[in-house]
């Protein structure tokens, strides 16, 4: 699939004005790089197909899933919520999903929120919307 | 130091980050004392970025990402702090040979250095890169490849160098300066790993990391076993440290594979555990670190980004690169405290490894949510956007992905460091000799790069076929 993303996209990029001839140019690599994520990945395919493996259950960790969401939520409300709410919720849920009492869960988050806070924010100058 | 160990284990922040940070302080101290600072914090960072590769698999540098191979691999079989100990005292090592190297051979190796043309860097970055995924693929070096073609073209996405178009930012303005590699590092092997750990736990009490003990003894018998791919790291890493651009990631690499290639039948594996696995980075790197002095001091041409900003600062502090130096005794000076430095290196280390330590002893749900929290402001701190922090976490999914596939991730982050380069070099090279790419090979320095090349694709073909083989042996024996 992402042999096949690169090699399209790559005819929609335009040459440049300013390129030396001799140059061959911005899309050339990413044609070439292209057809042969394409041929590599189309031919494991098929080498797996043809290999009549007993397939591997995809077994989905639900704890994983939770992670999974929680994480990209985490990074959604960032902007919007800030570092220290964000965090703190995350931190929190993501403990409580993992099995971790309420309170340790809540002490876990603050210490963590206070450590990234200062080494990040206070020590490096980094700001995060708060 | 104590700063280098601290900057140099947070995922996020590079040996880079550290030196730039620190600068702004040392203009408070004497020279003597600022130019120590600023030399110590370029050292101790690069070997404390292999405190979180060994333990939670997370490198804490570019230059650090060959580390998460063995190193990580012992540190899951209890042998953490055993592993970083090597770590440290080859680093140590590795550092003051790469000292004592740059002093004796640095205007030699300065000139040879110069003699690299853009076809050369090209031959240069292909072997290392070659090298890198035939290593880190194991028996599987098709889907090596495979991967390092993704690594590649991901490093494409952005402004072309040569022509400054767009690449695959469909508008997106965000993405011109192209995929941050640093978040794309942080998400391929923090997040990957967390949503696996979360994956494969029957338990929410340990890490899985025992962080064993230090056995000092037991590491210097290790060390002295592993002498010639100690002293060969070192050697790789000085002669790629003094090419202008390469870099301590490069060196790692190199090392790792140089190391893999000259060891016969190999017990445990590399990338399974592999005590010279863990020698070869570690040496390389600060070897390399040393090595990107040489350059520098003789023609005031950094070797590397760490390199680029030291020397900076020495023209604030009245330094000039060049044959002055060397005849004024300026020179000296700056040998004397990079070798100090090294020997410094070994307290900062072993504190920096007893405090990260106790953090893997915490329960394993707090550690993995504080590396997700950890990874997400790493990515952020690299330029403050939002868009890092996607990258990372898109990353994480990827890697999750290709790991079930069975398809390596380090040959993905070799793509991504050595791709750029590779295509800029070979554009160069053919706009310098008017499209003609017989040009790539004429002097004598591309001609070795493509013999070595040659040896490469025999000794690959060998052993796919050798393994087919015993494959098909086991096969009939069942």
């Amino acid at each position: 699939m992402l042999g096949v993303f690169f090699l399209v996209f790559s005819f929609d990029i335009t040459e440049s004005f300013i390129q030396d001839k001799h140059d061959p140019g911005p899309r050339y690599l990413p044609m070439i790089l292209g057809c042969l994520l394409l041929l590599g990945g189309g031919s494991s395919a098929i080498a797996k197909l043809l290999a009549k493996r007993k397939r591997q259950s995809l077994r989905i960790d639900p704890k994983a899933v939770m992670i999974f969401v929680f994480t990209a939520l985490y990074i959604l409300a960032l902007p919007f919520l800030g570092f220290h709410i964000s965090t703190a919720m995350f931190a929190i849920f993501s403990m409580l999903c993992l099995g971790v009492s309420p309170r340790t869960s809540i002490i876990s988050a603050a210490v963590v929120i206070i450590s990234v806070h200062y080494i990040f924010l206070v020590l490096f100058s980094i700001s995060f919307s708060s | 130091m104590v700063f280098g160990v601290f900057v140099g284990s947070t995922p996020g922040l590079t040996a880079t980050m550290a030196v730039a940070l620190i600068i702004p302080f040392s203009f408070q101290l004497e020279k003597e004392a600022a130019l120590a600072m600023v030399i110590g914090v370029s050292f101790t960072a690069i070997f404390a970025g292999d405190i979180p590769a060994t333990f939670l698999r997370i490198p804490g540098t570019p230059a650090s990402a060959a580390a998460t191979l063995d190193g990580h691999e012992l540190a899951k079989q209890g042998k953490g702090k055993e592993v970083l100990l090597l770590n440290l005292l080859c680093s140590a090592g590795g550092g003051m040979l790469g000292v004592l190297l740059l002093v004796l051979i640095a205007p030699s190796m300065a000139k040879f250095a110069l003699k690299f043309g853009s076809f050369e860097y090209f031959w240069l970055c292909v072997v290392g890169l070659l090298l890198g995924v035939s290593v880190s693929s194991g028996k599987r070096i098709e889907l090596g490849i495979l991967a390092a073609v993704m690594g590649f073209l991901f490093a494409l996405v952005g402004k072309d160098p040569l022509t400054n178009q767009d690449r695959f930012i469909f508008g997106y303005t965000d993405l011109s300066n192209g995929l941050s590699f640093i978040p794309a590092m942080i998400g391929l092997f923090g997040i990957s790993e967390v949503l696996r750990s979360v994956a494969s736990a029957n338990d929410s009490k340990k890490t899985g990391i025992s962080t064993g003990s230090f056995n000092l003894f037991k590491t210097i018998r290790r060390i002295v076993g592993n002498i010639p791919t100690f002293l060969q790291s070192v050697g790789t890493g000085t002669v790629v440290g003094a090419l202008p651009g390469a870099g301590a990631d490069i060196a790692a690499w190199g090392a790792y594979g140089v190391s893999e290639k000259a060891t016969r039948s190999a017990v445990p594996e590399f990338g399974k555990g592999n005590w010279k696995g863990v020698v070869a980075p570690t040496s390389a790197n600060n070897a390399a670190v040393a090595a990107a002095w040489i350059p520098a001091l003789v023609f005031g041409v950094p070797g590397d980004a760490v390199t680029a900003i030291v020397l900076g600062a020495f023209l604030v502090y009245d330094i000039t690169p060049g044959d002055e130096l060397f005849t004024s005794g300026g020179a000296d000076f700056i040998f004397a405290i990079a070798f100090v430095t090294q020997l410094i290196l070994i307290p900062a280390g072993i504190l920096g490894i007893l405090l990260f330590s106790q953090f893997t002893k915490l329960p394993k749900a707090i550690v993995l949510t504080a590396v997700v929290v950890f990874s997400v402001v790493g990515a952020y701190a690299m330029h403050n956007t939002m868009v890092d922090v996607w990258v990372m976490f898109g990353f994480g999914v990827l890697g999750l992905i290709l790991e079930r596939q069975r398809i390596p991730l380090a040959p993905l982050i070799l793509g991504m460091i050595l791709g750029p380069k590779i295509e800029e070099f070979l554009r160069r090279g053919l706009i310098a000799s008017r499209g003609d790419f017989g040009a790539a090979f004429e002097s004598g320095i591309d001609l070795a790069f493509v013999s070595v090349l040659g040896v490469m694709l025999i000794f690959a073909v060998i052993r796919r076929f050798s393994n087919r083989r015993t494959d098909n042996e086991k096969r009939t024996e069942y």
